[in-house]
C-alpha cells in the first residue's frame, strides 16, 4: 500500500486501526467522520484563505481611490499656491524693479539674507554681494560719526526705521549716499527674525544740497563771502570766545559815492568798482580777519585780533585810506571813499544781527559827521577801559615828554594861489604805535579831563609857532586852532587865550580859532556870549564844518565871525552834485553877504577848485593843495607858493 | 524529580490508579479538565483524598493536552514530586474586571516572600481583564520571576470557566503556585501568524472591548471576513487574531484573541486591552506555520537542557480551531523538541501567559506557550 498521509495514520492510530485490516464498525464510523472533518478543515481554510484575500485586496483598491482623490486634490492645492505665489513674487519683481531702490532682508544677527530690486544702481558696487554680512562687515559703507554703535543699538532695539542715511566708498573713488528704511520681523510666537526694508540711492540730492550750500556762501560778483557766510563767521567767532573770552569787531563799510558812478558811468562801471574795492578791502585785512559783500555797495569785515581796541580805530582808518585812493574811471580820476560803522563784540552785542545792526546805526553816524570817516557805536569803546588807563597815563606823560605835535596844513587864496594861512592839526607821537590821530585820543582827553591842558598846549605852541613864522615869513601868516567842545564850554577859555598870546606875542589878528557850527547851535545864547568875549581879545573866529549842524541863520548874522568854513562833505560832491554845487555856491554868497571870509575844506580836485574859483570862494584847504605839514615844512611850502604866484603875475 | 503522567475519562475513570504515594508538600498536582468537570465533585474529592499535602492547580479547558495527544471532554493529571525545590500555593477572588490588576498584586503579594523561581497562575477565563492581571502580578513579584500559565478556557463556548482553589473547581478565582529553589526554568512563546491586509486604527474602545476601526464597527468587519463562518461568532473570530501597536512603536506587536461579541452593542470582547489609538491589522495563519511555530517554542523552552524536563505546554484555542483535526502535530512538535524521556502536560486557554523578550511577563493570545522545569544541583 501507499505511504498514507500522515494525519491519517495519526487517525488511525488514535483509532487504534490498522491500515491492512477494515476496523470493526465504531472505529471505522469515527475513522470516516474524522476523515470527513480533515476535508472540511481543508475546505474551511481555503475559503478563508481565498476570502481574506479578496476582500483584503478589495480594501486595497478602496483605500488606493481614496488615496489617489486625496493626491489629486492636494495636487491641485500646490498648483494653486504655487500659482498665488508666482504672482505675488511677479508682483513683488515688478515693483522692486521699475523703482530705483532695492529691497533687502536681514536675519535676527542681521546678516543680509536676500536683496532684491535695483541693486546695480551703483556702478561697480554689486549691493548683492552684501549676503551673509551685517551691514558694518561691508567695507564699501563708511562708519556714520561716531562709529556704528549708534546704528546697532537701534537694530538691537528692533524698532523700525526710516531714511537713515549711509556714505559708501566707490571703486572709481567716489563716493555715494544711500537712504535705508527698515522693518523688524517676528514670527507666529512674536520671536525677532530679522530685518527687512528698502534702500535708495540719494548721491544726486546730497551732492546738489552741498552745491546750493557752497553756491550760497559767497558773492559772484566780487567772490568775497556773502552774508550767510559771513553770519557763519560769526557765529563761529562767538562760538571761539566761549571757549576763550576774546572780542571781535564787525566793520560796516558803506561806500560813500557809488550812487555817483553808477549814475555816471553806468553798472558795468559801477561793477567793476565793486570789484576794485572788494579787491583793496582783502588786501587790506589781516590774516584773520573777513571780508564780507552783503548788499550792493555794503561790505562787512569781521576783524577778530582787536586787543588793544586802538587797533580797530588804526584799522579802520586804513581800510578808509585805502578806499579813498583815487580810481581811474574812463579815463578820469575818481574818489569813492567809504563810511565805517564799528560794532564790537561782546560790548555793543552778543550775537550777530544785533552787531550788524548797531555797526549799521554806527555807519549811518560816520556817514552824517561828513563821510570818509569810521564811528563807534559806542564812543567809549574806541578804548578798552585798560586801554584807556593806559592811554590817559600815556597821554598825560605825552604832553610832558613832548610827544604831542602840532601839523599844519595850509589854506591857499583862490586867486593867486598864496597861501594864506594854516590850520593848526594835533597829532601824538606815540612811543609804541607811532603818529595817532586826534580821533584817537581827542576823546579821551575831553573824558579825561586832559583837554584842557592839551587846549592850552596847543594854543600855546600854535601861537609861538605863528609868531616864529612872523620873524622869517614874507607876510602874516595866520594861524588856526580847533577848539573842542569842552574848551568851548569852558569859562577860562577866553583867560586861556589871552594868556597864549600874551606868551608868545603874537598878535591877537594872527590867531583864528575854528569852532564847529554844531558846538555853536548847541547852546546860542551862551555861544554868542563867549565869541563876543573871544572877538573882544581881537582873535578871528570861523565857523568850522559849516552846513553840518542846525544853524538858525538869524543867529548866525548875530555871531561875531570873521569866516566860514564849508564842510568838506559838500565840497567832495561838486561839481557832480546839483545840490551840493547849489548849497555851496549858497553858502559862499551867503558868507560875502555878510561880509565873512569863506574857506572850502577837502578840496580834493581840481575841478572842484575850479567851480570853487568860479563862485568867488575865498580860500581852499584840502589835498589838493597839500596834507598837514610838519612845523618846518611849512615856510619852504609858503616860499614856493609865492615864487609860483610871483612868476605868474610876472613879480618877484 | 518524579513526574506521572494519567487522564480521566467520565466513561473509563483513571487510566491508572492515583499515584498517591507521590504525595508530599514538595508535590505539585496540575489537573487540566473540560469545563464539564467543574460538576464532578467526586473526582475532586478522590484526587484530595490521594494527595492531601500536595499543592494542587488547575482550570477548565479547551482542549486537554497530555504527552503529545490532545483529547476533550477529559481531565488530565501531573503528579510532580520535587526532591528540593519548595512549592506555595495561593488564591484570590476577582472581584470585578475592573479590579484584576489588584488581584494579581495580592497573589504576588503573597508569594513573593517564598523567592519563587517561577509562578505558575491560572485565571478565570472570561471575567478577567487578563493584561491587567498579568500587570498586577509583574508589579508585585521580584524582577527577574517567571511567570507562566494562563486564562481558563471553556472548550469553544465561551460560557463559563473555573480554577481550583483548595482543589475544587471555583469560578471567578485566580489560583497560583510558587516555585522556588535549585530549579531551572525555561520558556517560550511561538505563534506563527502573519498580519494581512490594511492597518486600521482603534477608534472607539474601552480596556478590552472593542467598538470601532477606523470609524467602522470592528463586528462588522469580521462578518465581512468571515462570510458564511460569520455565523459561527464568536469563536470564529478566533480565525482572525489582531495584531496591535501603538503608533511610533517598532516591532511586530501583540495579538490578541476575541473572547465574546455583542450584537447590540456592536462590540467585541478580547482577552486583552485594545488601547485607543492603537494600530492593528488582521492577522492570519495556517496549520504549518502553526506547528512550525510549536516546534520553535520547544526548542526555545529547553534552554539547552540534555536531562528530561518537566513541560507545561498552553496553547491558545484560537490555535486549536485552525489546526482542526491536526492539532495533535503541534503538541507533538512541542514534545519532540525537548531532551528524551521529557514529560509534557497542557491545556489549551483563552490566554497565555508567560515572558516575553525583555519584560518579565505579558499576556499573549494564539501563541503556542511552553514553559520547562527540571532540579538543578543544589
Amino acid at each position: 500500500m501507499k505511504s498514507l498521509h500522515n494525519l491519517l495514520a495519526r487517525q488511525l492510530a488514535r483509532l487504534g486501526v490498522d491500515a491492512s485490516r477494515p476496523p470493526d464498525v465504531t472505529a471505522w464510523e469515527t475513522l470516516l467522520a474524522r476523515v470527513s472533518e480533515t476535508y472540511a478543515d481543508a475546505d474551511r481554510e481555503r475559503y478563508l484563505l481565498e476570502r481574506s484575500q479578496a476582500i483584503s485586496s478589495r480594501e486595497m483598491e478602496e483605500l488606493n481611490a481614496k488615496l489617489e482623490l486625496e493626491r489629486d486634490r492636494l495636487e491641485s492645492r500646490v498648483r494653486e499656491r504655487t500659482a498665488e505665489l508666482a504672482a505675488s513674487e511677479a508682483r513683488f519683481r515688478s515693483f522692486t524693479s521699475l523703482g530705483s531702490d532695492w529691497y533687502w532682508e536681514q536675519d535676527a544677527q542681521f546678516r543680509f539674507t536676500s536683496i532684491a530690486g535695483n541693486t546695480e544702481v551703483y556702478p561697480g558696487h554689486t549691493i548683492g554681494s552684501h549676503i551673509g554680512r551685517t551691514r558694518w562687515e561691508i567695507d564699501d559703507y563708511d562708519a556714520p560719526a561716531g562709529g556704528w554703535d549708534d546704528h546697532r543699538r537701534l537694530l538691537e532695539s528692533h524698532q523700525p526705521f526710516h531714511e537713515v542715511v549711509f556714505r559708501l566708498k566707490l571703486p572709481n573713488g567716489g563716493r555715494a549716499y544711500a537712504s535705508v528704511s527698515g522693518l523688524p520681523m517676528f514670527d507666529d510666537e512674536g520671536r525677532f527674525t530679522g530685518y527687512r526694508g528698502i534702500g535708495r540711492d540719494i548721491t544726486e540730492q546730497k551732492l546738489t544740497e552741498e552745491n546750493i550750500r557752497r553756491l550760497a556762501r559767497f558773492d559772484p560778483l566780487t567772490g568775497l563771502a556773502n552774508r550767510t557766510s559771513l553770519f557763519e563767521h560769526v557765529e563761529h567767532a562767538i562760538a571761539r570766545s566761549r571757549r576763550r573770552p576774546r572780542p571781535f569787531a564787525l566793520l560796516f563799510v558803506d561806500l560813500d559815492r557809488f550812487k555817483d558812478v553808477n549814475d555816471a558811468f553806468g553798472h558795468s562801471t559801477g561793477d567793476e568798482v565793486l570789484r576794485t574795492m572788494a579787491r583793496r578791502l582783502s588786501l587790506a585785512i589781516r590774516a584773520g580777519d573777513t571780508v564780507a559783500r552783503i548788499g550792493g555797495d555794503e561790505f562787512v569785515v569781521l576783524a577778530e585780533e582787536v586787543s588793544p581796541a586802538t587797533v580797530v580805530a588804526d584799522f579802520s582808518q586804513r581800510l578808509l585810506d585805502t578806499l579813498a585812493e583815487p580810481i581811474v574811471l574812463q579815463g578820469k580820476e575818481f574818489r569813492v571813499g567809504a563810511s565805517i560803522g564799528i560794532a564790537m563784540f561782546p560790548a555793543d552785542g552778543e550775537d550777530a544781527p544785533t552787531l550788524l545792526k548797531k555797526a549799521d546805526m554806527a555807519m549811518y553816524r560816520a556817514k552824517e559827521s561828513g563821510r570818509n570817516g569810521y564811528a563807534f557805536f559806542a564812543a567809549e569803546t574806541r578804548n578798552e577801559p585798560q586801554e584807556r588807563i593806559l592811554l590817559v597815563s600815556g597821554l598825560r606823560r605825552a604832553i610832558e615828554a613832548d610827544e604831542l605835535v602840532l601839523f599844519y596844513q595850509p589854506k591857499i587864496a583862490v586867486r593867486g594861489g598864496t597861501m594864506t594861512g594854516a590850520e593848526a592839526l594835533i597829532r601824538w607821537r606815540h612811543p609804541q604805535r607811532g603818529l595817532l590821530l586826534p580821533g584817537t585820543f581827542i576823546p579821551l582827553a575831553e573824558d579825561s579831563g586832559l583837554i584842557r591842558q592839551i587846549g592850552r598846549w596847543v594854543l600855546r605852541t600854535a601861537c609861538l609857532q605863528a609868531k616864529a613864522w612872523q620873524s622869517v615869513a614874507p607876510y602874516p601868516v595866520p594861524v588856526a586852532v580847533n577848539l573842542s567842545a569842552r574848551q568851548f564850554g569852558d569859562d577860562r577859555l577866553a583867560g586861556e587865550v589871552a594868556e597864549a598870546l600874551a606868551d608868545s606875542g603874537l598878535p591877537a589878528r594872527l590867531l583864528e580859532l575854528e569852532i564847529t557850527e554844531s558846538i555853536m547851535m548847541e547852546q546860542p545864547e551862551h555861544a554868542a556870549e563867549k565869541l563876543r568875549e573871544l572877538r573882544a581879545l581881537g582873535v578871528h573866529i570861523a565857523v568850522d564844518d559849516f552846513g553840518t549842524g542846525y544853524s538858525s541863520l538869524a543867529r548866525l548874522k548875530r555871531f561875531p565871525l570873521t569866516s566860514v568854513k564849508i564842510d568838506r562833505s559838500f565840497v567832495r560832491e561838486i561839481p557832480h552834485d546839483p545840490d551840493d554845487a547849489a548849497i555851496t555856491t549858497a553858502v559862499i554868497a551867503m558868507a560875502h553877504s555878510l561880509r565873512l571870509r569863506v574857506v572850502a575844506e577837502g578840496v580834493e580836485t581840481e575841478a572842484q577848485v575850479r567851480f570853487l574859483r568860479e563862485r568867488n570862494c575865498d580860500e581852499i584847504q584840502g589835498f589838493f593843495f597839500s596834507r598837514p605839514l610838519p612845523a618846518r615844512e611849512v615856510l619852504p611850502f609858503l616860499r614856493r607858493r609865492a615864487d609860483a604866484h610871483a612868476a605868474a603875475i610876472g613879480t618877484g | 524529580m518524579h513526574v506521572r503522567l494519567l487522564s480521566h475519562r467520565p466513561e473509563s475513570g483513571w487510566s491508572i490508579p492515583l499515584p498517591s504515594e507521590l504525595d508530599s508538600a514538595r508535590t505539585l498536582v496540575l489537573a487540566f479538565a473540560a469545563t464539564d468537570y467543574g460538576e464532578r465533585t467526586e473526582v475532586w474529592e478522590e484526587l484530595a483524598g490521594a494527595f492531601p499535602a500536595s499543592h494542587r492547580l488547575g482550570c477548565s479547558s479547551a482542549g486537554e493536552i497530555l504527552g503529545q495527544t490532545v483529547a476533550e471532554g477529559s481531565l488530565v493529571l501531573a503528579v510532580v514530586r520535587f526532591e528540593h525545590a519548595t512549592v506555595t500555593s495561593t488564591a484570590a477572588p476577582i472581584q470585578a474586571v475592573e479590579v484584576s490588576r489588584s488581584t494579581g498584586g495580592k497573589i504576588a503579594r503573597a508569594l513573593a516572600p517564598h523567592a519563587p523561581k517561577l509562578v505558575l497562575v491560572v485565571s478565570d477565563g472570561l471575567h478577567v481583564n487578563g493584561t491587567d492581571l498579568v500587570r498586577g502580578l509583574a508589579e508585585g513579584l521580584p524582577a527577574g520571576t517567571a511567570i507562566a500559565g494562563g486564562l481558563a478556557g471553556d472548550g469553544a463556548h465561551f460560557g463559563r470557566t473555573w480554577t481550583l482553589v483548595d482543589g475544587l473547581p471555583r469560578s471567578g478565582w485566580v489560583s497560583a503556585v510558587a516555585l522556588g529553589g535549585p530549579i531551572a526554568v525555561g520558556h517560550a512563546s511561538e505563534g506563527g501568524w502573519q498580519a494581512f491586509g490594511p492597518e486600521r486604527e482603534v477608534t472607539a474602545s474601552e480596556g478590552n472591548v472593542l467598538y470601532t476601526l477606523d470609524g467602522k464597527p470592528a463586528l462588522a468587519l469580521y462578518k465581512d471576513y468571515l462570510g458564511d463562518l460569520a455565523a459561527g461568532l464568536p469563536a470564529t473570530a478566533l480565525y482572525y487574531p489582531l495584531a496591535i501597536r501603538m503608533p511610533g512603536e517598532a516591532g511586530p506587536g501583540i495579538v490578541r484573541t476575541v473572547l465574546g461579541i455583542d450584537e447590540t452593542a456592536q462590540s467585541m470582547t478580547f482577552a486583552g486591552d485594545i488601547p485607543l489609538g492603537a494600530r492593528t491589522r488582521l492577522m492570519r495563519s495556517n496549520h504549518d506555520r502553526l506547528v512550525e511555530g510549536a516546534a520553535h517554542a520547544g526548542a526555545q523552552a529547553r534552554a539547552g537542557a540534555w536531562a528530561p524536563v518537566f513541560a507545561i505546554a498552553v496553547s491558545c484555542v484560537g490555535r486549536r480551531m485552525v489546526l482542526g483535526q491536526r492539532v495533535d502535530e503541534e503538541t507533538a512538535a512541542t514534545l519532540e523538541a525537548l531532551p528524551e524521556g521529557s514529560s509534557q502536560v497542557g491545556f489549551y486557554s483563552y490566554g497565555e501567559i508567560s515572558p516575553s523578550g525583555v519584560a518579565t511577563c505579558n499576556l499573549h493570545n494564539q501563541t503556542m506557550t511552553l514553559t520547562t522545569i527540571r532540579e538543578v544541583a543544589a
